[in-house]
């Protein structure tokens, strides 16, 4: 019978309710009493703080609290490097830094008092160019020196590999920082209770991991402080554990122990905010020229700002995830990641996958070039697939590539646009194609890599799910919500799930690692058939029969052998709790995955599914004006399953807008360590009307470890999209642009040179 | 943001030299100064109002001259408060006075200035454009300065000659 | 944003002196879109905002045979865009205000808001120059009228003076005159113009007169690219004389560089589009012929 739940285009859960306002966020949060936090942040890039005289802030009327470095915790918090404190200690090391706080009657008081705080600051040397950092004379951003952390990885043999190549290409790649851009600036309110407990509701994709970071930032015991999470405005991966707001928010909730909110807004968040990691990669690759790759060597500098953060892991995935992509066997990388004195950049969608697999897909377009072989035919002829152990060790329990490519080259009409002649003319296209893989789940975080989830029937038949992993808009309740309405034969609309809470919820991870459908799906499918085999038993007590003889079907028992034999679920539910030795249904169940964690070479199967992507794009580009227009573009997930086609849709459009964005638009300028355009009117993100029609299609190649065949979808789908569009421009005009964003200044010197180079050859 | 200025004056880098350094005649120059306070040969204190469509700050800026090689060479430095918008100004001033073939001279302006507070996170486009437009203003106001005390000048010759 | 109080006057004699009693302290608020971001940055704290949004007088839009279009200064741009009239009589006009800014911008912004910001990374200005544009301004002591080329003063600095409040912009009727608008956007991403360019001319059998070229965005105020009028009069726009009349253009105009684009990029759009209007102007296909 086909799932009426399963595999359908189902709206999300909380649609109606954000679309009607009602959707409760952490910055729509009032108590009574509440107080509202300003933050003052650094001016330098780099400064001594000699003092800090807050009197005239404090005297201000309506003022609670000023805080700076001085009153808060000794105690460090940080992923691997414990680095910061709640607010700067002695040393500010970015522009944005959060120096003091203020605690006042409303908003607009907090802010004058912002104004009266006067920090006198020793402006120090500043690191401000991740190039420079190993200079002798560079600024030091930390004690330990500029080198926050460094990676080497070393398979097969590459110079016999490079020796046996018949092309060698190599080139450096550069790309930048991205801004999550989320719909939600970072909110938060805190409050402590008559018990001492402190309580926080925030935007966060993690409510165990943030409150283990409030533990450590505000140097208390972990069960001491509840986490909250409210209705959230998306993450993008900012919102894991580097952002910084609600660390502050906490702690001001302790000085002042009445509730505190702490809203930035849009400009704010720019200041503060979590982007992702900019690198510059080395690439050099070996080939034979049937296109197999035989070698493969990757040099890469990232950049972590002024704390490391989750930058050491992402610099991780940029340094050794795509080469589980294809079937090679001689790979050398080395990665070093430096501090500088500007923000801290981390985790952003994708987690270091975007920024290798531009280099590694322009790569791949250009030796293809070179050997007069399709890149499709290059990346089919070097794919790793189903069944594979890939040169890292992971397993390939399913492998969708070859579909994807299939996919998005046949709906974009690959091969007939590959033989248009050139038309010449002042707006010129070119068709370019990119392809990516990326984890589902990742045993990393400890040795662990499960999911709990605790699922709850009412004595009405209609369920309740618990769990703290995290939907932060891209839909993991209502993927709940659909395995458990298909497993106990009830609709939709009679599932619940409850906002993450750490008092009450199973411990979690949360939404990271695209790893809540392939781990948080299996434990809520088992979860769900331990409700219904309870339920079961419990009907066949009562109609008297044998449980195995048993199914539901729209919320009713019904025998399968004799059709007078049935019950209304809810009155078996009522029949659970109402008979000697009755209770309530309440069952809670884990799935951790069989994977491994990484051993000391970085080897090792991390994930229990592996997912793929692929991408074509068309372009049109102005000559005269340099501007590139993406005119089409398709976009193959392979997800696995699609649980919910809806959802994954959404998902995979908004991750190829996102990489539009990255390509083409979005550029943060940096002026001595300043950011210059912090705001949505000079930073510019793609809104519709910058947009051609957006194309997705899903491959369910369906993996054997993921519940009901599925992956993750989402992080995937933002991989191919840069590297698509640098190919689509090459394809167009002959100009290879190997430093993000594509911007119309370098499409027009690209040009200009290459002409310069043609009238020489003349 | 770093801010290079230019213009060509018909004087010679003497007059230019002493007209620049005169503190009250700087004061008629500059567009929106309102008053100057001379604290000694080398410090300044005056104050401005800068606008920008509705957006008015009024700062109070302190200048030191740091070096003068007289009459080609002068560096200074300038920090201003503004409390209206809540910004402030820090800046390193380098100017050149360049004799050209014709008797005058090119004035050549290198200035690394830095906006904190809200000014600064802002978006600084809007405020490069304006020191540009200012900076025509005020070489219009310096060639007037420059060509009302020439025919002075005259004037005084010829009442003696 | 700080506490301010907030006055709607419900005729124009009562704004104006509403304006007169609170001075400097005040702000006038059309649409709002720049003021309220202002103040919600605290850039600004007016201690009282004359919002002019019951003045249902300043929104009308009329034609006049002898006297041109009358555009009411608190129409939107969707308005203007919008009106039949417009559409009717300069339907240039419509277009522009129709592509401007974004959605949201052009439901909420009106042009007479616009034109006494005077922010040159906008539209209006630059077309209402070429337009022959005029504007009415009523202060206290009554009321006057001068060319908006009077109007924009500078970088966002226009002639208004405190206690003035902009009433209507006046578009002469057009006669036999060809306008022509287009607008540039560094990226696709972008809602402001990075150039933009408007041409009326007369076109007397396929030969221009009466040319006016207009570039504004580019620029610190919108700028007339008199040597490229000069040489387009009395010529037929073909390839040539087009790709002459751009370099000319890109000769003459004094573009502002700054972070969102520099002198050299906005000189090579102010080219492009150059090429491209009149192109346009005289139905020939710019896409085959690069410059």
């Amino acid at each position: 019978m086909a799932s009426t739940v399963i595999g359908q285009p189902v709206p999300q859960v909380s649609a109606l309710e954000k679309v009607q306002g009602r959707a409760v966020y952490a910055g729509d949060l009032a108590f009574p009493g509440m107080l509202h936090a300003r933050v003052l942040r650094s001016p330098y890039a780099h400064a001594r703080i000699r003092s800090v005289d807050v009197s005239a802030a404090r005297a201000l009327p309506g003022v609670k609290a000023v805080v700076t470095g001085a009153d808060v915790p000794e105690r460090r918090w940080g992923v691997a490097h414990k680095q910061q404190h709640v607010l700067a200690k002695g040393v500010v090391r970015f522009i944005g830094e959060e120096v003091a706080a203020v605690v006042a009657t409303s908003e607009s008081v907090a802010n004058d008092a912002i104004d009266l705080i006067n920090v006198d600051y020793e402006p120090l040397d500043a690191l401000l160019n991740a190039g420079s950092a190993f200079d002798d004379d560079a600024p030091q951003v930390h004690a330990e020196g500029n080198l926050a952390h460094e990676i080497r990885i070393a398979r097969g043999d590459v110079d016999a590999g490079f020796a046996s190549a018949d092309l060698i290409h190599e080139d450096v790649y550069s790309t930048q920082s991205q801004y999550p851009g989320y719909m939600e600036p970072m909110a938060t309110v805190a409050t402590v209770d008559g018990t001492g407990k402190l309580t926080v509701w925030t935007a966060t994709q993690s409510v165990f991991l943030a409150r283990q970071r409030l533990a450590e930032a505000l140097d208390r015991p972990v069960s001491t402080i509840r986490v909250h999470q409210p209705a959230v405005g998306g993450g993008f991966g900012g919102k894991i554990v580097e952002e910084r707001s609600s660390v502050i928010a906490a702690f001001l909730a302790t000085v002042v122990d009445r509730p505190v909110r702490l809203g930035l807004s849009r400009l704010e968040d720019f200041q503060s905010g979590c982007f992702s990691v900019p690198t510059r990669i080395r690439l050099k690759m070996g080939m034979q020229n049937d296109g197999r790759i035989v070698a493969k060597e990757v040099d890469i500098l990232a950049e972590c700002g002024a704390y490391a953060g989750l930058a050491p892991e992402v610099m991780l995935v940029t340094a050794m995830r795509s080469d589980n992509m294809q079937r090679i066997e001689n790979v050398r990388s080395r990665a070093r990641l430096v501090y500088t004195h500007t923000m801290p950049r981390g985790a952003f969608r994708g987690f270091g996958g975007t920024q290798m697999l531009f280099a590694l897909n322009s790569h791949l377009a250009t030796m293809a070039d070179k050997l007069g072989i399709d890149p499709v035919d290059l990346h089919r002829r070097n794919a790793i697939r189903t069944g594979d152990t890939s040169v890292h060790g992971w397993s390939i329990g399913s492998c969708g590539l070859p579909e994807c490519l299939d996919q998005v080259t046949g709906a974009i009409g690959w091969s007939a646009k590959r033989e248009r002649p050139e038309t010449g003319g002042v707006l010129r296209r070119g068709i370019g194609m990119a392809a990516a893989m990326h984890v589902s789940g990742n045993r990393t975080m400890g040795n662990w890599d499960g999911s709990t989830v605790t699922l709850k029937v009412n004595e009405d038949g209609r369920a309740v799910i618990l769990t703290a992993e995290s939907d932060m808009g891209q839909g993991a309740n209502t993927m709940l919500s659909q395995i458990c309405a298909e497993e106990l034969g009830i609709p939709l609309s009679h599932v619940t799930v409850l906002a993450p809470d750490t008092d009450t919820a199973p411990y979690a991870l949360g939404s990271i690692a695209s790893r809540v459908t392939v781990n948080a799906g299996h434990a809520m499918l088992k979860a769900a058939k331990q409700a219904r085999d309870q339920i079961l038993d419990a009907a066949a007590a009562k109609l008297g029969c044998d449980a195995a003889d048993l199914s539901i079907v729209e919320g009713v028992v019904q025998s399968t052998v004799n059709d007078n034999l049935f019950a209304p679920l809810p009155e078996i539910c009522r029949y659970h709790i109402f008979r000697h030795g009755g209770e309530g249904i309440l069952v809670t169940a884990t799935h951790d995955p069989r994977t491994v964690m990484m051993d000391k070479d970085h080897y090792g199967n991390i994930a229990p599914a592996y997912s793929f992507a692929a991408q074509a794009v068309e372009v049109e580009v102005d000559t005269e004006t340099g501007q590139v227009q993406v005119v089409e573009t398709w976009l193959s997930d392979d997800c696995g399953r699609a649980i919910n086609p809806l959802a994954v849709h959404g998902q995979s459009n908004g991750a190829a807008v996102q990489a539009i964005g990255w390509a083409l638009h979005e550029h943060l300028q940096f002026e001595d360590g300043r950011l210059m355009n912090g705001n949505l009117a000079d930073y510019t993100m793609p809104t519709a009307d910058a947009l051609p029609r957006v194309n997705s299609s899903i491959v369910e190649s369906n993996d054997p470890n993921g519940p009901l065949g599925a992956k993750g979808a989402s992080e995937t789908a933002i991989l191919p999209g840069a590297p698509a569009i640098a190919n689509a421009v090459y394809d167009a005009i002959g100009v290879r642009i190997t430093d993000l964003p594509i911007t119309p200044e370098k499409i027009l010197a690209g040009l200009a040179a290459l002409g310069e180079k043609n009238h020489a050859s003349v | 943001m770093d801010i290079e200025l230019k213009h060509d004056f018909a004087a010679p880098a003497d007059r230019l030299w002493t007209l620049l350094l005169d503190p009250h005649a700087m004061a008629n120059c500059v567009p929106g100064m309102q008053s100057v306070e001379v604290v000694s040969d080398t410090e300044y204190v005056a104050r401005m109002k800068v606008k920008i469509a509705f957006i008015s700050a009024s700062f109070t800026i302190r200048t030191v001259i740091t070096e003068q090689t007289s009459p080609d060479y002068l560096r200074c430095e300038s920090t201003g408060e503004d409390s209206a918008v809540g910004s402030s100004v820090k800046s390193i001033n380098e100017m050149f006075l360049i004799p050209d073939a014709n008797g005058g001279t090119s004035l050549r302006v290198k200035s690394k200035a830095t906006v904190f507070g809200r000014l600064g996170t802002l978006g600084l486009n809007p405020m490069r454009t304006k020191a540009d437009r200012l900076w025509v203003e005020f070489c219009a106001a310096v060639e007037k300065a420059l060509e009302d005390a020439g025919s002075g000048q005259e004037t005084q010759r010829q009442s003696i000659a | 944003m700080r506490p301010f109080d907030f006055l709607e006057p419900s005729s124009l004699p009562e704004a104006l002196s509403m304006l007169a009693e609170h001075g400097d302290a005040c702000c006038i608020m059309a649409g709002g879109t720049a003021l309220l971001l202002a103040m919600r940055q605290r850039m600004l704290a007016p201690e009282t905002v004359v919002s002019l949004g019951k003045l249902d007088e300043l929104r009308d839009i009329a034609f006049d045979p002898d006297a041109g279009l009358r555009i009411g200064a608190l129409a939107r741009h969707a308005d203007v865009a919008g009106s039949s009239i417009v559409q009717a009589h300069c339907p240039a006009l419509a277009g522009m205000a129709g592509g401007l800014a974004n959605p949201q911008v052009r439901n909420q912004g009106t042009i007479g808001g616009n034109l006494c910001y005077a922010d040159p990374a906008t539209d209006p200005a630059t077309f209402l120059l070429a337009a022959g544009a005029e504007v009415t301004i009523a202060g206290r002591g009554g009321e006057r009228r001068l060319p908006l080329r009077a109007f924009l003063v500078d970088y966002f600095t226009t002639a208004l003076e405190s206690g003035e409040i902009l009433t209507a912009i006046h578009l002469p009727p057009p006669g036999s005159r060809q306008m022509l608008y287009r607008r540039y956007l560094r990226t696709p991403a972008e809602h402001r113009p990075v150039v933009n360019i408007a041409l009326s001319a007369v076109t007397d059998g396929g030969a221009l007169s009466d040319v006016r070229l207009i570039v504004g965005a580019a620029t610190p105020v919108p700028q007339a690219l008199a040597q490229t009028e000069d040489f387009l009069a009395g010529k037929s726009v073909n390839a040539a004389i087009a790709a002459e009349a751009a370099a000319l253009a890109g000769a003459e105009v004094e573009p502002l560089s700054d972070g969102r684009a520099d002198a050299a990029f906005r000189r090579q759009i102010v080219r492009t589009a150059t090429r491209r209007i009149l192109l346009d102007a005289a139905g020939l296909d710019w896409k085959d012929n690069a410059a």
